[in-house]
């Protein structure tokens, strides 16, 4: 194991504990954001150990899309998240 | 005194800067960096206190550790422009008023500049304020006293995001709240109101 094996973990709690903290105080629509990073960094590390599979890339990359899609719009937020949550039931619903 | 065609240019970098939040991986010359920060600090500051200072930040592992403990920051960019303020003498100077509120925006106002020139070299910027103080102040060595008002992204844009709506002529007001400014009145709008106002720049978050 690297001495840094462990680092994009370590960095990836402090991000969620960061933001649990940060949302205490900062604007509710922030939450959902920080919801959707947090998968995508998720995502992020099992593709740097070889674990992300293409569907998990490709949610992924639609995530990294949705904070300026909330900018821009909450119902194109709202759309592009149902549109993805979906794929992913499809997929669960597949391993039943 | 600049002239029209100044003027022009201006109004172009005011109007087509966005808040980046993916950059290539081309590092930013850091002489460019100390540049930018030496126009940043023309911005005004209340009762002319300057109490601010910058840390500029390029070095990777830094960084990341900065990105760990920043949500608003999205991916580790090149570099981060860290812009704080020296809260004792902000107080010693301005007292309560200038610590607590002339700081923060003189901050803000900072960072407004150095975006925009940033901008004008290719530059792309995004000012961050989800960051945990103490963490970042932990990171940097800041003295107990110095306070990370903003952190400020920059490297060369991977991709420029499009202009979200901007409010219309609606939020402006003359002499009065609700008192619009009638179309094509000498006081009102003088050209191309709404398609002026709106589709510009993005926000900090």
């Amino acid at each position: 194991m690297r001495p840094d094996d462990n680092r994009d973990f370590l960095e990836l709690v402090a991000f969620l504990l960061v933001s649990s903290r940060n949302l205490v105080s900062e604007p509710p629509r922030y939450g959902p954001l920080r919801l959707v990073e947090a998968a995508r960094r998720l995502i992020e590390v099992l593709e740097e150990r070889g674990l992300a599979t293409a569907f998990l890339r490709d949610i992924a990359s639609a995530a990294g899309e949705m904070p300026a899609q909330l900018m821009r719009s909450e119902d194109e937020f709202v759309q592009s998240l149902d549109s993805i949550i979906g794929t992913m039931a499809e997929r669960l619903a597949a391993l039943t | 005194m600049p002239g029209l065609d100044a003027v022009r240019v201006l109004e172009d970098v005011i109007t087509t800067r966005r808040s980046v939040r993916r950059y290539t991986d081309a590092r930013v010359d850091i002489n460019q960096l100390m540049s930018l920060v030496r126009l940043g600090i023309w911005a005004p500051t209340g009762g002319n206190a300057q109490t601010w200072g910058f840390v500029v930040v390029t070095d990777e592992t830094v960084i990341r550790a900065i990105h760990a403990v920043s949500p608003g920051i999205s991916t580790p960019p090149p570099a981060i422009i860290a812009i704080c303020q020296d809260r004792k003498r902000a107080e010693e100077k301005g007292g309560v008023f200038g610590r607590d509120r002339c700081a923060p925006m003189d901050a803000a106002m900072a960072a407004q500049t150095m975006m925009l020139a940033a901008h004008a070299e290719g530059l792309g910027t995004c000012a961050v304020l989800s960051f945990h103080p103490r963490s970042v102040r932990e990171i940097l060595a800041l003295p107990e006293q110095i306070v990370p008002e903003l952190l400020l992204t920059v490297g060369y844009p991977a991709k420029v995001p499009p202009p979200p709506t901007r409010a219309s002529a609606d939020i402006i007001h003359v002499n009065r709240w609700e008192r619009r400014p009638a179309r094509g009145s000498p006081e009102g709008f003088s050209r191309n109101d709404e398609a002026c106002c709106d589709d510009r720049r993005g926000d900090a978050r």
